[in-house]
């Protein structure tokens, strides 16, 4: 598939996606404590926005209960995390005390041999990897209450 | 996965202050869908009885004058006072996507936490109503649940300032000591909508310049008429970092909130704007329903083309348009 295929592709998602619940798929990324680079923060919130989500972004070095809070307060489908480990695990829980456990979590980074494979279960997406972002926008159609 | 909400719901969840149920009281209003719409309008119709008694408050400026670090100073210093505070921010879509970067919390670290408060950006693309509309729908939301200062964020360009001004009892513009020293970059619809003005990062190296630009500002303002015998627009300095002056800004807004509630100002003007906002109802709806209707939507490529290839007329083309929406009524 080409480059603009792709592209056109995920904006047909975005479209039905936006047909069907009434809004685009919105996306907080959020950065846990120890998280490093403001910058990629910036970087994976253009990706999507350009990919036609809607993106808020957290204050740096959020704890997992501040940024379930946000995601909480802002409705979102989806926390996209810069980095995995034990944030992913803790947000999972907070997000749960919150009764938010259907927001999704994804790790925002580019797949690399050794990440696969480890770890908890969070789907990594690669935002510029429009393979992975079409599967993303699947599994949030699939999981998104219609209210 | 959290259950679906009835109407019951929602306006239970919002009137018991229920974050979680006033966020997707938001979402409802925020929708596209149609029985979404028709259910945000029955939650509003609930749920206005138990509104209207925040200060609201408009807040605009150009990107880079400090808006966002402004909010969370002032905010913090609300919450701090005893308020509930919430903040809805209007953002224009940024992209040709139709996406956006919506609230960028990075710089209300300490706000976007405090139990006190509520921070919504509002995406402003791809919904029925105008975003005046659904902002103002969230306004009520959000003092129904119990804020009682609602800060409406707008960026200095284009419409959307003048469409938070027609929404807020006062509306706060943030400048900053310029780059040159003339009135030449001030835009006099800035200073038409602002009931206060108040100059940013006067910190620092910048306090002189700051003191020059008050001086600049209130030489402008002079020359213009008062809008109201009540009240002349002050032009105050202030520093979001170090927070000198905020509390002055903020009296400033109690005072123009206490002289306007005297003279009857203040109920006069939310008056005119419950008007203003039934006629942008009608005018949504109008549109909506034209825009809606199967015969329109059906002639609507080949007028296109037509009106394209110069065959008909554009007056022409829009009579016949018009016309089919006069014939077939839909069902209300």
């Amino acid at each position: 598939m080409s480059f603009s295929a792709e592209t056109d592709q995920i904006q047909r998602e975005i479209d039905a996606f936006f047909q069907a619940r009434g809004r685009r798929p919105r996306l907080l990324i959020g950065m846990p404590v120890g998280g490093n680079g403001r910058r990629r923060m910036n970087e994976a919130a253009t990706r999507f926005a350009r990919h036609g989500f809607d993106v808020d972004i957290s204050p740096a070095h959020a704890a997992p209960r501040q940024l379930a809070r946000m995601a909480m307060e802002n409705d979102v489908h989806l926390v996209g995390l810069l980095s995995d480990g034990d944030a992913a695990i803790e947000l999972t829980g907070a997000l749960g005390d919150l009764s938010r456990g259907d927001i999704g979590i994804i790790v925002c980074a580019r797949r690399t041999p050794e990440a696969d494979g480890n770890g908890p279960e969070i789907p990594r997406i690669d935002p510029d990897d429009a393979d992975d972002v079409l599967r993303l926008l699947k599994e949030v159609m699939t999981t998104c209450p219609k209210n | 996965m959290p259950k679906k909400l009835t109407l019951q719901d929602h306006v239970a969840g919002v009137l018991s202050h229920n974050r979680q149920v006033t966020a997707r009281t938001i979402t409802m209003i925020e929708s596209a869908l149609p029985a979404h719409r028709r259910m945000a309008q029955a939650i509003i119709n609930d749920i206005i009885p138990h509104a209207g008694k925040a200060i609201r408050v408009g807040i605009s400026g150009v990107p880079g004058v400090g808006k966002s670090t402004f909010i969370e100073t002032l905010g913090m210093m609300l919450v701090e006072k005893g308020h509930q505070v919430a903040v809805l921010a209007v953002d224009p879509s940024s992209s040709r996507s139709g996406g956006s970067i919506l609230g960028d919390k990075t710089r209300m670290e300490k706000l976007s936490l405090h139990p006190n408060a509520f921070i919504r950006p509002s995406p402003s693309s791809g919904t029925l109503g105008g975003v005046a509309q659904r902002t103002r729908e969230t306004m009520i939301v959000c003092e129904a649940a119990g804020y009682d200062v609602v800060l409406v964020e707008t960026v200095g360009v284009g419409q959307s300032e003048t469409a938070v001004a027609s929404m807020v009892d006062l509306f706060l513009v943030l400048m900053l000591a310029g780059a040159g020293d003339d009135l030449q970059g001030i835009k006099k619809g800035i200073l038409e909508i602002a009931d206060v003005i108040a100059i940013n990062k006067a910190d620092g190296d910048n306090i002189e310049r700051a003191q020059a630009a008050k001086k600049d500002y209130e030489n402008a303002l002079s020359l213009m008429n008062p809008e109201t015998p009540t009240w002349s627009v002050p032009v105050l300095t202030c520093s979001a970092k170090t927070m000198d002056g905020i509390e002055d800004v903020w009296n400033r807004i109690l005072d123009h909130r206490r002289k306007f509630m005297e003279t009857g100002e203040l109920a006069e003007t939310r008056r005119r704007q419950d008007v203003a906002w039934m006629r942008s109802l009608v005018e949504q709806e109008l549109k909506d329903r034209f825009f809606n209707n199967p015969d329109v939507k059906q002639r609507w490529p080949e007028m296109v083309r037509a009106v394209e290839n110069g065959t008909i007329s554009p007056t022409l083309a829009a009579e016949k348009l018009l016309s089919l929406e006069c014939e077939v009524r839909p069902s209300p």
